[in-house]
């Protein structure tokens, strides 16, 4: 690469920031179009990226390393592999997305895009930092414009949830702070590069230690029962753009932070930490879908199926095989067009209905067809229907599990196929209730699908299609990384 | 004997700069007024370049060695003149809307100079009667600066909880002082710690360790460390807000330099004495804990800070549990980031105060719509002294930390990052009441009054507090050179 790709992705959305908020006042229009520029510019050099990328590759690729603070080790270090790069893309398309979804606010939208790109930089640099430091920067980064993006631009309860996300978040984040200087001092290493950390040589006692602070801080990032509780009041919520970019992008964080961080550096640590997080993630995963099923609000309850879905992750990352790895980051990139696409969905839905109570909505495949039969195909890829990508991500999982042959696996793989039944109970029965049945004639004439919103939901639907027909392509080039970390 | 003046040129110019301003604005009365602000500028920046022509390169012991030049000593002088000069600069804007000090304004601007000198002469200490004299040349002043709202009840409180409870510390830290003195024979700080090593004092000696707790207790009462903390939250409370900051900062910079002083070139194996650290370690875990959860209620904005600063306390106290050289330049790191981060946030203030007539934190509603650019600044100075990166309140906690883990005290350091998990609650509801509440007080309140030299102070904090992130290698390069240790 003539030019470092990867810090011209992480940084442009800042330089779109200043460019938003050098704008006079009278620039209200311009903030949603720069917006707009920016993140097509990145999604473009991010689609340049993966072009470029060697998918049979194992190892980083596009690496950029240059001295930061000498003094204590502390590089600026980026680099992307079979694991991030899905992430980056992913990253950059759903911003895309959701600077079209928010075309029309009308609260401030100088404010609100500047923020947003604000967000999008901390997003994309966690997956591509390859210094601890630089990625615990990057990792909090995103924490104060999502509290203002919920605070401000959020529903009835905005305040409450916001500052409980930012709490909660900022509890585990700093631990993992705490557990990132033990591991530079006592890995013998003095490091603070990842790649490097990997070479260590700890005893198990003190990998437990340090694992124990890193979970803390991915587990509430993920979330992990029993630390999700922030999760549905943030979802519920959020704007739509924070709804979608909280479930599509903020929750990979922490898991690709288990497969980046977790697994390759404290090898030992993970092997026994394994079966705790199984079923911790088989417990997520049935109560996730539990959850959803008892909710009346309908972003809740998509809210509750991300808790339901990242439980499929962490089985896939506990499991500790490639097949099962390969299907938890798969299953997080597809939960990421989907779950983006549902709440994407719900927020036009409640542009036109103004409510987000099931109860109130029902019959709308006679007033509005399209919504209807795209709320649907999302619905099925969501419970991992065979033929759309949400099925690739849960079927590796449940195979990589259930092929390492012992029995607390296979109990394992036995009950979170129940999550898989219970996945398509809430979503049936949410579909019966919104999209058939007698239309509730107090909501009125509703608009149809417009070119934006159809433009907007286009590019998922052609993903998930894609990548659940022929998801070779994108399975090889994670493979091949994961291959490499656990090879390690 | 003549050389031995060229090393205090610096002190001796601010002096003169203060009696001039003091007999000048005697015998010229009000018409004087105007000139002593830019006057004691113009003296304080003498003082800066006389740092640099007379002590840069000729470090030595001075005045039968009781004053150290060495780059410590002129690292602390100029970064107490430099803050000096904001306060300085802060003061003009603030004395226009007092009473009493516009009545008395060259006694004003003489005693913040000579806490300045003092706190000059504390980081060049060479020996124990030095400290002391220092300390109260400091505390002197800042007693009746405290109270110079003479009819305000509160200022008289303020002034008077200080003065008694000071007057008592330095009772106890001069009886320390002349405890060591009897152990070890010695006042000269690298006599002492020659006795003390020699004599392996820290281990036997319980004169002397007695005698080096009972000064830890002066020290602690003076940066407001808990349990010595009682003062605090009325004294910063009644204080006139521009002399809050000035003890918030100058006499804080002074404590600390005469306690890294006292500790590391007076007894400078203190890591090997169990006694001191486990007092230091006490004092700490008190500062973090009792500073930050007592924040959490607190409806004004003084003091709160006050509690901010008890808590910041406690965070650069672990440092010096930690004992080691990092942990000394660590110190001095946020020591820089914490006076930087607090001079704009009470900057802030006292423009709230100016225009909305109140104290209170709820004095803070709307400003993020009125002003967006002091917001903007308030919002890094808040998030910073969370210890969020990307700013600079991170580096310094990131190095204390990094200190604190090194030296086997990461129970003390987890105790630390929950404790600011804590704080991020109580500077949040700043932000929150900046961005979230809606101003209902007189119109003519509405948006803030920013004199330019506001703009351009608050700017420069923010862009330090930015710059020390980005480019952290300078500072660290600079607090690492300036170490001192006990053999010099």
């Amino acid at each position: 690469m003539g030019f470092n790709i990867l810090s011209l992705i992480t940084f442009i959305p800042i330089v779109g920031m200043l460019v938003i908020a050098l704008v006079p006042n009278k620039g209200e229009k311009s903030a949603k179009w720069i917006a707009l520029i920016t993140s097509l510019a990145i999604l473009g050099l991010s689609i340049f990226l993966w072009l470029s990328f060697n998918g049979s590759q194992g190892g980083m690729q596009f690496t950029e390393k240059y001295h930061w603070i000498p003094g204590v080790n502390i590089y600026y270090h980026l680099g992307v592999d079979g694991i991030s790069m899905p992430f980056v893309f992913l990253t950059c398309l759903l911003t895309v997305l959701c600077v079209l979804v928010s075309w029309n606010i009308t609260n401030k939208p100088k404010v609100f895009f500047a923020l947003l790109l604000l967000l999008v930089t901390g997003m994309i640099g966690v997956f591509i930092a390859l210094d601890f430091i630089l990625f615990y920067i990057f990792w909090e980064l995103v924490l104060l414009p999502m509290y203002f993006l919920i605070g401000i631009w959020g529903s009835a309860n905005r305040m409450y949830a916001a500052i409980k996300f930012f709490l909660f978040t900022l509890f585990g984040s700093v631990l993992m702070l705490v557990g990132i200087l033990m591991l530079y001092f006592n890995s013998g290493l003095q490091t603070f590069d990842i790649l490097e950390l990997t070479k260590n040589s700890l005893a198990p006692g003190m990998q437990n230690w340090i694992f124990l602070l890193l979970f803390m801080g991915f587990a509430i990032k993920v979330p992990m029962f029993p630390f999700h509780t922030w999760l549905p009041d943030a979802h519920t919520e959020a704007p739509t753009a924070g709804s979608v970019l909280l479930a599509g992008i903020l929750l990979k964080m922490g898991a690709y932070g288990f497969i980046r961080i977790g697994i390759p550096v404290l090898p030992e640590a993970s092997k026994s930490w394994a079966p705790a997080i199984a079923i911790l993630a088989v417990i997520g995963i049935i109560y996730g879908a539990l959850a959803s099923l008892i909710q009346k609000d309908l972003k809740r309850l998509v809210a509750f199926s991300s808790v339901s879905h990242m439980g499929f992750v962490m089985l896939g990352i506990s499991s500790l095989t490639p097949t099962a790895i390969n299907g938890a980051v798969l299953q997080m990139f597809n939960h990421g067009c989907i779950t983006g696409m549902l709440f994407l969905l719900v927020g036009m839905l409640y542009e036109r209905t103004h409510t987000r109570m099931i109860a109130d909505m029902g019959g709308l495949a006679n007033k509005i067809p399209l919504f209807a039969g795209i709320f649907a195909f999302t619905s099925f890829a969501s419970l991992g229907l065979p033929g759309l990508s949400g099925f690739w991500g849960e079927f590796l999982v449940l195979f990589g599990t259930f092929t390492k042959g012992s029995v607390f696996s296979k109990v394992m793989v036995y009950i979170a196929v129940i999550g898989i039944v219970l996945g398509a109970a809430y979503l049936l029965w949410m579909l019966q209730r919104v999209i058939f049945g007698k239309y509730n004639e107090k909501l009125g004439e509703l608009k149809r699908l417009s070119w934006l919103e159809f433009v907007t939901l286009a590019p998922l639907i052609v993903i998930i299609i894609l990548v659940g027909v022929y998801p070779t392509p994108i399975i090889n080039m994670i493979n091949n990384s994961v291959i490499h970390i656990l090879g390690m | 004997m003549s050389i031995d003046v060229v090393s205090i040129i610096p002190e001796i110019i601010i002096t003169c700069v203060g009696l001039l301003v003091l007999l000048l604005s005697v015998f010229i009365g009000k018409k004087f007024d105007k000139a002593i602000a830019p006057i004691t500028a113009v003296g304080l920046a003498g003082g800066i370049a006389a740092i640099f022509i007379f002590n840069f390169y000729n470090t030595g012991i001075f005045f039968s060695s009781s004053f150290v030049v060495e780059n410590f000593s002129n690292f602390f002088r100029v970064f107490i003149l430099v803050a000096t000069l904001i306060v300085v600069g802060l003061s003009v804007g603030y004395v226009k809307g007092s009473v009493y000090i516009k009545r008395n304004l060259g006694e004003f601007y003489f005693l913040i100079l000579m806490v300045s000198v003092g706190a000059m002469l504390m980081s060049a200490a060479g020996d124990l009667i030095m400290l002391f004299i220092s300390l109260e040349l400091v505390s002197i002043p800042t007693y009746i600066l405290a109270g110079y709202e003479k009819m305000n009840e509160r200022s008289n409180e303020a002034a008077l909880k200080y003065f008694i409870l000071g007057i008592l510390a330095s009772a106890i830290m001069v009886y320390g002082f002349s405890m060591i003195y009897g152990a070890t024979g010695e006042i000269n700080l690298a006599a002492v710690s020659k006795a003390v090593t020699e004599g392996s004092m820290l281990q036997n000696n319980y004169l002397l360790i007695i005698g080096v707790v009972m000064s830890l207790v002066g020290f602690g009462f003076k940066v407001a460390a808990a349990p010595f903390h009682f003062w605090a939250p009325d004294t910063y409370e009644g204080a006139p807000t521009i002399i809050t900051a000035l003890i918030t900062t100058i006499a804080k910079i002074a404590a600390f330099a005469g306690l890294i002083r006292l500790l590391y070139v007076g007894i400078s194996d203190f890591k090997n004495s169990l006694w001191v650290i486990l007092f230091i370690i006490a004092m700490s875990l008190l500062s973090a804990i009792l500073g930050n959860l007592m924040a959490l209620p607190q409806k004004n904005f003084k003091r709160l800070m006050a509690y901010s600063s008890i808590s910041h306390a406690g965070y650069m106290l672990i440092g010096f549990a930690a004992a080691s050289i990092s942990a000394q330049w660590a110190v001095m790191i946020y020591l820089m980031a914490y006076v930087a981060m607090n001079l704009g946030a009470f900057a802030v203030a006292m423009l709230v105060e100016r225009s909305r007539k109140s104290e209170a934190i709820s004095a803070f509603a709307g400003i993020g719509y009125t002003n967006p650019f002091i917001s903007i600044c308030m919002i890094i100075f808040m998030i910073s002294m969370v210890g969020l990166p990307p700013f600079a309140g991170f580096i310094g906690k990131l190095f204390i930390f990094q200190a604190g883990v090194a030296s086997n005290l990461t129970w003390l350091v987890i105790i630390g990052v929950l404790t600011s998990v804590v704080s991020l609650y109580y500077y949040v509801n700043i932000i929150k009441q900046m961005y979230f509440t809606k101003y209902e007080g007189d119109a003519n309140g509405a948006v803030l009054k920013t004199p330019k030299l506001y703009y351009i102070i608050i700017a420069a904090c923010a862009l330090f507090t930015i710059l020390m992130v980005v480019i952290p290698s300078i500072f660290i390069n600079l607090t690492q050179s300036s170490i001192t240790t006990a053999g010099f």
